[in-house]
């Protein structure tokens, strides 16, 4: 399929081209932190807002192509929806820059509110980023539904949720590829529509007047950031199902009653998580604080004891070949559970009065996603590229594997450091208090740097192939 | 729900503009001159660059709210310390003399703290626009309809608070912690012009519901499940109605 080759390769390029960009924002922000550099606040927060919004929309986006890609292998996938995505994204990409770096937008990738009314210098920042989250919203929502349609047209959806397989039926086989991806574009689809209600009340506010309540406000930004972070790495588990057992030369997963019910419980609770990130909001009614905590604990854990298990089963004598792909896909997983990990503790009221405020959190958030989330589209990438160019990147295994993980490592080290020596996160100066945090802050850097370093070297590696592949189609 | 919802929409604007005090926060002030009772010539950042100001406008012929308001100001400020008070008259009709004779009959002129002082006309009108400050001359009564307000602006000129009328003395020492530089607390009162709130507190009783912005949040996984849903049923019919191979 030329159509859908194309435009996989299409994502892939920018993904890979802005995924530089959006590390080096992130070593200015810790070289700043270090005392080795000085951006103004201004400036430091716009970065921060940048960084953030640009990693958690290039990685949503690259799992939900490779997702589309390799869902070609059951159904029939229409091209329309997923080009509707990728030029609103551009669009919504476009209008985001433009409020930050010409705006003064600063507001941090969270955007709570009322700080879009505020953390700007120049007052039509907040319009241009509100249509920039509506561009990115409506290109990602009709995506999704796109996928949806397409599963649905062959699976009825009791079939595509495994259903069956839950009260041990074994036929007709559900394929996990399926049900993840089934799963997740469900549980995407509220994320999106709290994320309308959210516009349309930022709208209200900002051209009508009309006030908001914060706490409502708050609820709803969670709901769709938080579920949106989790379904990106939901998809990409997908793509790890799917692929991983070929590359390690085994057969291919089976939909087992509970793996049908990790999903189906991944489903219904992921979108009830979210309430974690309001422990300290002490006007939210208590019952949705103990929900947030049972919550924390039944998504993730399911999925991750799952999957671990498949994948160490997997790799378990399979004389498997060490490649880029495999490589991606495994360390994603194993540094999965160490970010889960480090998420539920946190997760946990009495620790959350703790670690919340502390460099604690973007350590948990960048191991699963720069070490988790990200590898699995990496491992999709490596994959995609060798599939179309026949080129395994043999060449650069050592030297990316190694300097990626390693600094990758060693970045998300400094930051565990730092949190559980109560540095608080969110700032672009410490105070002498917590001297210690400037000093992780110059190590973390550095690290990244070879992150930064293995990164641009894949770079180089997959743009020259995939661009070959888009011309290709395209003649 | 959807009548208050309409009703906030269609009320919300007119209010806006002279209510939400927010709206102002962090608004730069133009640097416009000043004549001070003293008679030396400075601009308006001059007066704020070394303390934060508390900043009000005045009109020293006004026949109604100026005396009595900048009497209470005298009253709840007394000598300030850690910020200046600045009172500037708007009044084009104003001289020097005329600032100087209001300022000498509240026996602040040498007040420590407190500054007089005369805008000059080509900067007023920027100012006052900036500050939300409104004035409008009424020939009738040969006087000026205008706000009384209080603004608290930082070393650079930015509005921090700004506070309409007489208040509660307590909201004016919020002002004076803010201009100390101390963190105060601010949000908006509870008021009918929020749209949608999760709770409802009954200020008789003290005790609180849960109100539709709490309900909101069960639409969206109902709108998956009903979205999901339509599109299996769409489906199901469409394949209904094809023939089969």
């Amino acid at each position: 399929m030329k159509a859908l080759d194309r435009i996989t390769a299409a994502w892939i390029i920018t993904v890979t081209l802005v995924f530089p960009i959006a590390i080096l924002l992130g070593i200015l922000m810790r070289l700043n932190q270090a005392n080795v550099l000085e951006l103004s606040p201004l400036t430091f927060y716009s970065f921060m807002t940048a960084h953030g919004l640009l990693m958690v929309g290039i990685w949503f986006v690259m799992s939900m192509a490779g997702v589309s890609y390799l869902l070609q292998r059951y159904v029939e996938v229409r091209v329309w929806p997923i080009t509707f995505g990728y030029v609103l994204t551009l669009v919504g990409v476009v209008l985001l820059l433009a409020a930050i770096f010409g705006g003064g937008f600063h507001t941090g990738w969270y955007f709570l509110y009322p700080l879009p009314f505020y953390a700007r210098t120049e007052e039509w920042a907040t319009m241009a980023f509100l249509l920039s989250l509506g561009s990115l919203g409506v290109g990602w929502f009709v995506w999704s539904l796109g996928l949806l349609v397409a599963i649905l047209r062959k699976y009825p959806l009791t079939r595509a949720l495994a259903w069956h397989h839950l009260v041990g039926k074994s036929e007709p086989e559900t394929p996990p590829f399926i049900l993840i991806s089934t799963t997740t574009l469900l549980g995407l689809v509220p994320a999106f529509v709290a994320a309308v209600i959210l516009l349309g009340l930022f709208f209200m506010e900002y051209l009508g007047g009309v006030k908001q309540d914060a706490l409502l406000m708050k609820n709803l930004t969670f709901y769709f950031g938080h579920t949106l972070v989790n379904e990106m790495l939901y998809f990409g588990i997908a793509a790890l199902y799917e692929l991983f057992p070929a590359l390690a030369g085994k057969p291919p997963y089976r939909t087992k009653p509970f793996v049908a019910l990790a999903w189906n419980l991944v489903l219904v609770v992921v979108w009830t998580a979210y309430f974690h990130h309001l422990y300290m909001d002490f006007v939210q009614p208590t019952v949705l604080q103990y929900v947030g905590q049972l919550a924390s604990w039944i998504a993730p854990i399911p999925a991750i004891a799952v999957t671990t298990f498949s994948v160490l089963g997997t790799v378990y004598r399979s004389g498997m070949k060490w490649w880029l792909a495999p490589t991606f896909f495994f360390t994603g997983v194993m540094f999965w559970i160490i970010g889960g990990l480090g998420a539920i503790l946190d997760a946990i009221v009495a620790n959350n009065f703790v670690l919340h405020n502390t460099l604690w959190v973007p350590a948990h958030f960048h191991t699963y996603n720069l070490l988790g989330n990200v590898l699995f589209s990496l491992g999709f990438i490596t994959w995609f590229v060798r599939e179309q160019s026949g080129d395994d990147g043999s060449r650069l295994y050592r030297p990316v594997a190694t300097l990626y993980l390693l600094g990758g490592a060693g970045f998300v080290a400094a930051f565990y450091i730092a949190g559980s020596l109560s540095v608080m996160r969110r700032v672009d100066k410490y105070p002498e208090l917590v001297a210690s945090g400037g000093v992780l802050a110059l190590v973390g850097a550095l690290f990244a740097v070879l992150v930064l370093a293995a990164v641009a070297i894949y770079t180089v590696h997959v743009v020259r192939r995939c661009w070959r592949v888009l011309v290709a189609a395209s003649s | 729900m959807l009548a208050r919802l309409g009703g906030c929409l269609i009320v919300a604007p007119l209010l806006w503009a002279q209510l939400n005090e927010g709206h102002y926060y962090l608004r730069s002030v133009p640097d416009v001159p000043v004549t001070l009772i003293t008679g030396e010539q400075r601009s308006l950042r001059h007066l704020f660059q070394s303390q934060a100001v508390l900043l009000t406008l005045f009109s020293s012929r006004c026949q109604g709210l100026c005396s009595p308001y900048l009497l209470y100001l005298k009253r709840e400020l007394a000598s300030p310390r850690e910020f200046a008070v600045v009172a500037l008259s708007f009044d084009p009709r104003d001289r020097l003399a005329d600032v100087a004779a209001t300022a000498h009959r509240f026996g602040l002129a040498e007040a420590s703290g407190w500054t007089w002082g005369l805008l000059h006309p080509t900067g007023a009108a920027s100012l006052l626009s900036t500050l939300g400050y409104t004035v409008r001359y009424d020939s009738s009564r040969g006087d000026y309809d205008h706000s009384i307000v209080l603004f608290v602006l930082d070393r650079h000129g930015n509005i921090l608070r700004r506070m309409e009328g007489f208040q509660d003395p307590a909201l004016l020492k919020d002002l004076v912690r803010e201009a100390r530089g101390e963190f105060v607390l601010s949000y908006p009162l509870p008021s009918t012009d929020v749209a949608l709130r999760c709770f409802e507190l009954d200020k008789e009783t003290g005790s609180w519901r849960l109100s539709t912005g709490m309900v909101l949040l069960l639409v969206p996984p109902i709108a998956s499940f009903a979205l999901a849903g339509l599109i299996q049923l769409t489906l199901s019919l469409c394949r209904t109605r094809s023939p089969q191979p």
